[in-house]
């Protein structure tokens, strides 16, 4: 099979998909900005997590997925798996630089200021900014099998910067709250939280596999045998 | 009095739901005309 084709098995499923998080996302905002009660504190400004905490959920699991692609890609060398690294990645970068911007804002109101060098942002820049290293790193390299190999092994290594994300604000004494449960977040609250929450899911999973079938057909393009190599050899 | 309660605070949703859809809609055009492009790519070649 084709680098391209193996990336492209159910071609209307990410358009299906892309409609879903459209839909739900839709329906997740109205609940949360129209329906759901302001929060006894915060007041209005808790409906930004409606936003906010499945951003972050979908870009530790975009970059999750571009280390379980990195590893599979250095253990079996198949170019389907470079092309999803890659796209993963991508996504996982616009995501990641979203919860920043979208965690300012709501830092602001709430903390007084835009930014904060507090463990749960540090790391959280840090991961953006490893990540988006990756992508220009990829953009330097031409040579496919090299870019594809110092890719995967760096992706992994900035990997290790999720588990930090996630645990910093249970490690280190963080002005950023701690992670909320079905049990300490109120029905009301985690019905638009959860509409997001798949929406975004559904939206970055179209958006991978969208985006691994244009790195495919790139990469069908970039090994291609250069024309009248065959007629040399013979 | 309001109880504690942050005063206000729309501006700050609104600017974030702006955000993420703006970003969202514009990474969702930039992946279908990236897409578009290798694909005629694809059928130039053959």
């Amino acid at each position: 099979m084709s680098v391209a084709a193996s990336n492209n098995r159910f071609p209307a499923l990410p358009w299906i998909l892309l409609g879903l998080g459209i839909v739900c996302l839709a329906i997740g905002s109205y609940i949360g900005l129209f329906v759901a009660p302001p929060e006894a504190l915060m007041g209005q400004v808790q409906r930004i997590m409606y936003v906010h905490v499945p951003t972050a959920w979908n870009a530790l699991l975009a970059m999750t997925f571009a280390f379980v692609s990195a590893l599979i890609f250095l253990f079996s060398s198949d170019w389907k798996w470079d092309a999803r690294m890659e796209a993963a990645i991508e996504v996982g970068v616009v995501l990641a630089f979203l919860l920043c911007c979208q965690g300012s804002i709501w830092a602001k109101p709430t903390w007084g200021v835009w930014w904060d060098w507090d463990p749960r942002l540090t790391t959280t820049a840090v991961l953006l900014f490893a990540f988006l290293g990756i992508l220009a790193l990829r953009k330097f390299v031409e040579d496919p099998a090299r870019r594809a190999m110092w890719s995967a092994v760096a992706t992994i290594i900035a990997y290790a910067d999720v588990p930090i994300v996630y645990y910093s604000v249970r490690w280190w004494n963080s002005l950023h709250q701690l992670q909320s449960s079905p049990a300490t977040v109120s029905r009301q609250f985690w019905l638009p939280l959860r509409m997001n929450a798949f929406g975004i899911l559904f939206l970055m999973t179209a958006f991978i596999m969208l985006r691994a079938r244009v790195g495919s057909l790139r990469l069908k393009h970039e090994l291609a045998p250069p024309p009248g190599a065959a007629e040399v050899t013979a | 009095m309001n109880g504690g309660m942050i005063p206000g605070g729309w501006n700050f949703v609104v600017a974030a739901y702006s955000l993420t859809a703006i970003v969202l809609a514009i990474y969702g055009v930039s992946v279908i005309l990236r897409l578009r492009a290798e694909l005629a790519k694809k059928s130039e070649d053959q």
